[in-house]
C-alpha cells in the first residue's frame, strides 16, 4: 500500500467529506442528548433567581461570523425571561447593521410566540458608536446615552418599558451580554457592573473560554455561555430546543470528521516513517 | 515640527489623561474626563474619514497602473463609492442601504468566517503530526477537546466533556495567564516608548 497517498489526500475530497458530514445532521438530525455543564447552570440559574418582572439588560455585541452560535442563546434567554415576565432592553455595540437587527429578530420571534408587545415588554436601542463612553453615560442616564431614540429612530417617550427605565443604575437588575470581543467582558465589568454591582452574565465564542474563566472564578461573571454547545445546552434547560441543538449533530460530525482525517494523516505518517527507517 | 508636533501631542494628552484617572481632581476631574471622551468619539470618526482616503489612493493607484490583480482594487473601489452614494441618498436606515448590509456585507462576512472551517480541517490533516512530545500534548489535547466540545463525543466516551472543561480550566488557563501578563506588560513598555517619544514609526519617521 502506498502510505503516502494516506498523507496527501486530495483537498477537495476533505471539503466535499465535510460539507456533507455537515450539511446531512441538519436535516436529518441524530438527537444526542447534550450534557449541560457547570457554567450553563449558572447562566440559568441567576436569571432563574430574578424575581418576576426583573429589568434584564441585553447586549448582543455581534458580528455576522460568531452570530450562528450566539444567537440561539438570545432566544433561549428571550423564552426564559419573558416565561418570568422579565422585561428586555437590548443594546448591540459590535456591529452596527448586525447586531442590531438579529437582536430585534430573535427576540421578536419569541416575543410574538409568548404573546409580548414591543415597547411595553421589550425594547430595542440598537448600535450607539462608542461603546465605552456611552455604557458610562447610560449609567446614569440612558436616554441621554441613547439620544433619546430606539434602534429604528423612533423616540423613547413612545414606550413604556423606557418610563420605567431611565438609568441603569436604578432600573435595571441583571446584565447579558454575548460578545465577540471588543467590546467584552471587561468593558461591561469596569463600567457597568462592578461599580453598581449588577449581576453580569452571557456567553461567547468558546475560543473566548480562556480569557474570561478568571471572570468566572472570581464570581464577576455569573456563569457562560460558550459557543454552540453553551447555546445547546442553555436551550435544554429552558426546555424548547431549537437551533443550538440542531447545530449540536452537525458540530458532532464535522469534529468526528477532523479526528478521522488527523487520525488517517498520522498512519500515514507512521507507516511511511517506519518504511524509510527500514530502508 | 512635522515630527515633533505628533510627539507633543500624545505626551500631553496621555499625562493628562493619566492624572486625571489616577488623582482626585473633584467635579473638574470627572469634567474632564468626560470632555475627552467626546474627543476620543469625534477622533474615531476622523480614523473612519483617514480610512477612506488611505483605501482610495491605494486602490486608485493599483488600477492606474494596471498593477497585478488591478481587477479586485476596481471592484473595491466601486463597491466602496456606491455604498457611500446610496446610503448618503436613502440614510444609514434606508430599505436599499440595509438591504446591501444585510444581503451582501453580512453575507460574505459569514461566508468568509464559515471558509474557516475548512481551512481549520485541512491544515489539522496536513501538519498536526505526532512528531514529537510537545506535538503529541498538543495532539492529544486537541483531540480530547474536539471530543468534548460535541455530544458525540461523551457517547463515544463518557466522561470526556469533564476531561474538557479540566483542559480548559487548568492547563489552558496557566497558559493563558502567562500569555495575559506577557501582553501587558508589552503594552505598557510600548505605551512608554510611545508617550516618550522613544517609539515613533507610528508617524511614519520610520524610526
Amino acid at each position: 500500500m502506498d502510505w503516502e497517498k494516506l498523507q496527501h489526500i486530495d483537498i477537495r475530497i476533505l471539503y466535499a467529506i465535510i460539507l456533507l458530514c455537515m450539511i446531512i445532521p441538519m436535516f436529518k438530525p441524530l438527537g444526542m442528548p447534550v450534557a449541560v455543564s457547570e457554567n450553563t447552570q449558572k447562566v440559568y440559574q441567576v436569571i432563574e433567581d430574578l424575581p418576576d418582572g426583573s429589568v434584564i439588560w441585553v447586549s448582543h455585541d455581534t458580528g455576522s461570523g460568531n452570530a450562528p452560535e450566539l444567537n440561539p442563546m438570545i432566544t433561549a434567554l428571550a423564552r426564559q425571561a419573558f416565561r418570568k415576565n422579565c422585561k428586555l432592553v437590548g443594546t448591540a455595540f459590535f456591529s452596527e447593521t448586525v447586531g442590531p437587527t438579529l437582536l430585534y429578530d430573535y427576540i421578536n420571534e419569541v416575543a410574538e410566540e409568548m404573546g409580548k408587545e414591543y415597547g411595553v415588554d421589550w425594547v430595542n436601542l440598537g448600535y450607539r458608536l462608542n461603546a465605552e463612553a456611552c455604557m458610562k453615560v447610560m449609567v446614569d442616564d440612558v436616554w441621554a446615552g441613547v439620544g433619546g431614540v430606539d434602534w429604528s429612530g423612533t423616540s423613547l417617550e413612545n414606550f413604556p418599558l423606557m418610563q420605567q427605565v431611565r438609568s441603569i443604575r436604578n432600573d435595571v437588575d441583571l446584565i447579558f451580554v454575548t460578545t465577540v470581543g471588543t467590546p467584552g467582558y471587561g468593558d461591561w465589568m469596569a463600567y457597568v457592573a462592578q461599580p453598581l454591582n449588577k449581576p453580569l452574565t452571557g456567553g461567547a465564542s468558546l475560543t473566548m473560554y480562556s480569557g474570561v474563566q478568571h471572570y468566572i472564578r472570581s464570581g464577576q461573571l455569573k456563569g457562560f455561555l460558550g459557543g454552540l454547545r453553551g447555546a445547546a445546552e442553555y436551550e435544554q434547560l429552558v426546555e424548547h430546543p431549537g437551533q443550538g441543538l440542531a447545530g449540536m449533530d452537525a458540530q458532532s460530525m464535522g469534529h468526528i470528521t477532523v479526528l478521522v482525517f488527523l487520525l488517517l494523516g498520522n498512519i500515514g505518517y507512521f507507516m511511511v516513517r517506519g518504511k524509510n527507517s527500514r530502508q | 515640527m512635522r515630527r515633533q508636533l505628533p510627539l507633543i501631542l500624545v505626551a500631553v494628552t496621555a499625562f493628562f489623561v493619566m492624572a486625571m484617572k489616577f488623582f482626585n481632581f473633584g467635579e473638574f476631574g470627572a469634567a474632564a474626563i468626560r470632555e475627552a471622551d467626546i474627543w476620543i468619539q469625534v477622533t474615531y470618526e476622523f480614523a473612519f474619514l483617514l480610512g477612506a482616503i488611505n483605501f482610495t489612493r491605494l486602490h486608485l493607484g493599483n488600477v492606474s497602473r494596471k498593477r497585478p490583480k488591478w481587477v479586485y482594487s476596481a471592484i473595491a473601489l466601486v463597491a466602496m463609492v456606491l455604498t457611500f452614494i446610496i446610503t448618503l441618498i436613502d440614510g444609514v436606515n434606508g430599505d436599499i442601504a440595509v438591504f446591501l448590509y444585510e444581503n451582501i456585507a453580512n453575507r460574505i462576512d459569514s461566508a468568509i468566517y464559515a471558509l474557516l472551517g475548512f481551512y481549520v480541517c485541512s491544515a489539522a490533516y496536513r501538519s498536526f503530526k505526532l512528531k514529537n512530545l510537545e506535538a503529541g500534548i498538543l495532539l492529544v489535547s486537541a483531540v480530547v477537546l474536539m471530543l468534548a466540545q460535541a455530544p458525540i463525543g461523551d457517547a463515544i466516551l463518557p466522561g470526556i466533556s469533564k476531561v474538557g472543561e479540566w483542559i480548559l480550566n487548568v492547563p489552558n488557563s496557566a497558559g493563558m495567564r502567562g500569555i495575559r501578563l506577557g501582553a501587558g506588560i508589552g503594552a505598557y513598555a510600548a505605551s512608554i516608548r510611545v508617550i516618550l517619544g522613544l517609539e515613533r514609526s507610528w508617524t511614519g519617521s520610520g524610526s
